[in-house]
C-alpha cells in the first residue's frame, strides 16, 4: 500500500470539483434534500415556542419573562382562554401562577403550577418553555424556587416533531450520497470509461484503488453528516456523533464497494438503488409509528445508525445507553468486509 | 591397476564434471533467459467457455519488435491483456524481464508500458493533466510533460479537455501516456488503427525511437504493411493459435512466391502475365514473348505478408 498513490487518486478526483458526479452527489444531494425536508416539514427558521400566561397575582412574574428571547408570550385573563388557545394550536403551554406566588417563592416554599400542555407540543419546545419559567422564578428567588409544573395534556401526545423524525433519515442520506453512491459511482464509472484497467497497469494495486475511493466517500460522508446536523439542530456530542458517523460510512463505503464491483452499468446501479434504499431505510418508518413492534427494525442494519442519531441528538442520550448499538454496527463493519476481496478479483476483466 | 584412492578421485571428478556441465547447462539458460524480455509459454484464457487464446507460446528478444499479426477476434488483445497482468493465464506462464507475472506484478508493471485498443483516458482533464496524473502514480515526479507531448507530435491549448480531442490526438496521447515511466518494454494493442495517414505516421515513428532506445515491443495490429516495416519478427495468429513466427523476410522468402510480370501489346490491346520467377522454363518464355510482341512493362513482384497469412491460415486479414 502507497498513501502518495492512494493520495494521487483522490486528488484527481478533488482536483475535478464539480465536474465529477461522484462528488456532486456527495455535497450537493444532501444539502437539497435539507432544503426541501425544510421546506416541507419546517423548522430551520422554526417559531419560537409560544407560552400563555395567567397571571392571577400582581404581574411580577410577567415582567421577569418579558426579559426572555427564548420563548414568546401572551398574557391571558382566565383559564378557558389558555384552553381556546391551545385548542386553536395557537399556544403550546399555558401555565396558571397563583396569586401567592411571590410570598411562596420568598418563604421559600414549594410553588405548584398548574400547566396544560399541548399533546402536539413539541418535546424541545416544551423544555425550552420550562426552563424560561424556572429560570424566570429564581430572579425572584435566588436560592432556588421549588417548583413543581402539575401537568394537563391536552389532545393526542406526539412529543417529536416531524422534522426530529426526520433527522435520523437525513443524516442517513447524507452518509448515503458519500460513503455508498461516492465509491459505487467512482468504481462503475471508471469500469464503464475502461479507465480502472489504466490504473490497474501501474504500480497502484487493487487495494489502493478501492481505499482511495473508499476514503474519499467516507470522509465527505463524515463531513456532510456533520454539517447536515448543524443545518438540522442536532449537533450534539460531538466526539460521540462523529464515532457514530465514522462507523456508519465504513458501513456505507463496504456496501459502496460492494455495489461499485458487482455492477458493471450505472443505470443497474440506480435501479438496484430504489430496491435497496428501502432497506436501507426502513428503519425510518419504525421512528416515524412507535407503535409498530420495534424489533422488526432491529434486524435492519442501519437501524444501528438511525437509532443512534435520534437518541444522541434528540434525547441526549450517551454512550452508556447507545454503546451496544455501535458494537453491532461495529459487528456489521467486520462481516460486509469479507466478500470485498473476492468481489474485487473481476475488476479489470 | 585401480587403488581405491584411485576410484574414488574418478567418481569424484565425473560428479564435479557433471556438477559443472548442470551448471553450465543453467548458466547458458539464465543467459537466453536474460535476453529474453517477454516469454510467454502455453499461455491460454477462455471467456466463458469461449476459448479466445489456446496455448500460445512465444518470445521476445530484449530490443526487439515482434508483431502479433491476426485478424478481428483472433486474440492479439487477449494476449496482451495476460502479458501485462490484466486477465490471469488459466494455463501456462508468462515472465518479463526475468520476472514471474503471477509473482511481481506490480514490479513488472512498473517497468512496462501499456497503450490499450480501447482510449481509456480521463476525458474530463487535459492532456498536462492525464499525464501528470498517471507519471505520479508510477512515481515519476519530474515529467518533461512538453517534451513528451512534442515526442508524440501532439500540440494542444493548456486547458482544453481529452473529449474535446480528435481521434488521432487521443491516440498520440495514449502513447504518451505509455511513455510517462520510462518503460522498458511496450504492449501497444492497435496503435495505430483507425488514423489518417500522418497521425499514424506519427504514432509509428514514436515506436522506432523507442526501439532505438533499446525498448522491447509488442505491438499488435491487423495492418500487415505496419507489421512488415516496424517488426523484426512476426507471428501470425488465428482462432486463438500462433501459427508461424519467423522475420518478414525469412516469410516471404520460405513461403511466398516471387512473380515476374510482364504486360505486352497484343492484337491492339494490352494484355499481362504472371511468370513464376522459380519456374525453369520463365527464360524461354519471355524469349518467347519479345520475339513476337512489344513488351510494355515488365517487373517482379514480392509475395506480401497478408498473401502468406493466408497461405498459413486460409483466412483474409481484414474483412
Ligand atoms: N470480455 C469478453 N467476454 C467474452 N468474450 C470475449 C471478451 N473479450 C474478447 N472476447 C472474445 O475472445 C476472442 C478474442 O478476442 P480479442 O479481443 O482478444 O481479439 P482481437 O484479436 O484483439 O480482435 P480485434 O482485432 O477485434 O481487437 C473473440 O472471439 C472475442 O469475441
Ligand atoms: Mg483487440
Amino acid at each position: 500500500m502507497s498513501i502518495s498513490r492512494i493520495l494521487s487518486i483522490i486528488k484527481r478526483e478533488l482536483s475535478l470539483g464539480f465536474r465529477s458526479p461522484m462528488l456532486i452527489f456527495a455535497l450537493v444531494l444532501p444539502l437539497i434534500l435539507t432544503a426541501v425536508f425544510q421546506l416541507i416539514f419546517g423548522g430551520l427558521w422554526q417559531q419560537k415556542p409560544v407560552l400563555a400566561i395567567y397571571d392571577i397575582g400582581d404581574g411580577i412574574i410577567v415582567s421577569e419573562l418579558e426579559k426572555n428571547k427564548a420563548v414568546e408570550f401572551i398574557e391571558v385573563d382566565s383559564e378557558d382562554e389558555i384552553l381556546n388557545l391551545i385548542e386553536a394550536e395557537e399556544v403550546d403551554v399555558g401555565v396558571i401562577f397563583p396569586q401567592d406566588i411571590e410570598d411562596l417563592l420568598k418563604e421559600d416554599k414549594e410553588v405548584i403550577l398548574k400547566t396544560y400542555v399541548d399533546g402536539e407540543a413539541y418535546a424541545k419546545d416544551r423544555a425550552i418553555i420550562a426552563a424560561t419559567v424556572v429560570s424566570a422564578l429564581r430572579k425572584i428567588a435566588p436560592e432556588g424556587p421549588e417548583v413543581d409544573f402539575e401537568q394537563i395534556l391536552l389532545g393526542e401526545e406526539m412529543g417529536l416533531s416531524i422534522l426530529e423524525m426526520m433527522l435520523p433519515l437525513l443524516v442517513l442520506y447524507s452518509v448515503l450520497a458519500g460513503a455508498f453512491l461516492g465509491p459505487a459511482i467512482l468504481l462503475v464509472g471508471a469500469k464503464e470509461k475502461k479507465t480502472i484497467t489504466a490504473l490497474l497497469i501501474t504500480p497502484s494495486s487493487k487495494a489502493e484503488i478501492l481505499t482511495a475511493y473508499g476514503l474519499l466517500g467516507g470522509v465527505l460522508a463524515v463531513i456532510m453528516g456533520i454539517v447536515i446536523l448543524l443545518l438540522n439542530g442536532g449537533w450534539t456530542q460531538p466526539l460521540l456523533m462523529i464515532l457514530l458517523l465514522i462507523l456508519s460510512s465504513m458501513f456505507m463505503v463496504e456496501l459502496g464497494l460492494i455495489a461499485g464491483l458487482a455492477v458493471d452499468d450505472i443505470n443497474v446501479l440506480f435501479a438496484n438503488m430504489k430496491l435497496f434504499g428501502i432497506l436501507l431505510i426502513a428503519p425510518e418508518l419504525f421512528i416515524i409509528f412507535p407503535k409498530w413492534p420495534q424489533w422488526i427494525a432491529k434486524i435492519f442494519p442501519t437501524y444501528y445508525f438511525m437509532h443512534p442519531v435520534l437518541r444522541i441528538s434528540i434525547y441526549g442520550e450517551g454512550f452508556a445507553e447507545i454503546g451496544w448499538e455501535l458494537l453491532v454496527l461495529l459487528g456489521f463493519i467486520v462481516l460486509f468486509f469479507i466478500p470485498i476481496p473476492f468481489l474485487a478479483k473481476r475488476l479489470g476483466k | 591397476m585401480m587403488g581405491f584412492n584411485g576410484f574414488f578421485f574418478e567418481f569424484k571428478f565425473w560428479c564435479d564434471f557433471q556438477f559443472f556441465l548442470c551448471n553450465m547447462q543453467s548458466y547458458v539458460k539464465m543467459i537466453i533467459e536474460m535476453e529474453k524480455a517477454v516469454s510467454a509459454e502455453n499461455i491460454t484464457y477462455s471467456y466463458n467457455k469461449k476459448l479466445a487464446v489456446d496455448h500460445v507460446s512465444f518470445h521476445i528478444d530484449k530490443g526487439e519488435i515482434l508483431g502479433f499479426l491476426g485478424p478481428n477476434g483472433a486474440g492479439k488483445s487477449t494476449t496482451l491483456k495476460m502479458l501485462v497482468g490484466l486477465l490471469v493465464p488459466q494455463d501456462g506462464k508468462v515472465s518479463i524481464l526475468g520476472m514471474n507475472t503471477s509473482k511481481e506484478l506490480k514490479k513488472i508493471q512498473a517497468q512496462i508500458g501499456v497503450c490499450f485498443e480501447e482510449k481509456n483516458l480521463y476525458e474530463e482533464m487535459s492532456a498536462v493533466e492525464n499525464l501528470k496524473f498517471f507519471a505520479s502514480l508510477f512515481g515519476v515526479r519530474r515529467l518533461d510533460v512538453v517534451a513528451l507531448l512534442k515526442k508524440v507530435n501532439l500540440s494542444v491549448e493548456k486547458r482544453q479537455k481529452v473529449a474535446s480531442f480528435s481521434k488521432g490526438m487521443k491516440q498520440r496521447l495514449m502513447m504518451a501516456r505509455t511513455l510517462v515511466n520510462y518503460p522498458k518494454v511496450l504492449f501497444l494493442d492497435e496503435p495505430t488503427d483507425g488514423l489518417d495517414p500522418v497521425s499514424a505516421r506519427a504514432v509509428r515513428d514514436v515506436i522506432l525511437e523507442e526501439k532505438g532506445k533499446g525498448a522491447t515491443i509488442f505491438l499488435t495490429t491487423h495492418d500487415m504493411m505496419e507489421a512488415d516495416k516496424l517488426s523484426d519478427r512476426v507471428a501470425f495468429i488465428n482462432d486463438g493459435k500462433i501459427s508461424v513466427i519467423d522475420t518478414p523476410e525469412n516469410l516471404k522468402h520460405e513461403h511466398g512466391k516471387r512473380i515476374l510480370r510482364i504486360c505486352y501489346r497484343l492484337d491492339g490491346g494490352v494484355r499481362e502475365e504472371e511468370l513464376s520467377l522459380e519456374d525453369k522454363d520463365m527464360s524461354k518464355r519471355i524469349d518467347e514473348i519479345s520475339s513476337k510482341y512489344s513488351i510494355l512493362d515488365m517487373h517482379t513482384e514480392e509475395a506480401t505478408l497478408e498473401d502468406i497469412f493466408i497461405k498459413f491460415t486460409g483466412r483474409k486479414l481484414v474483412g
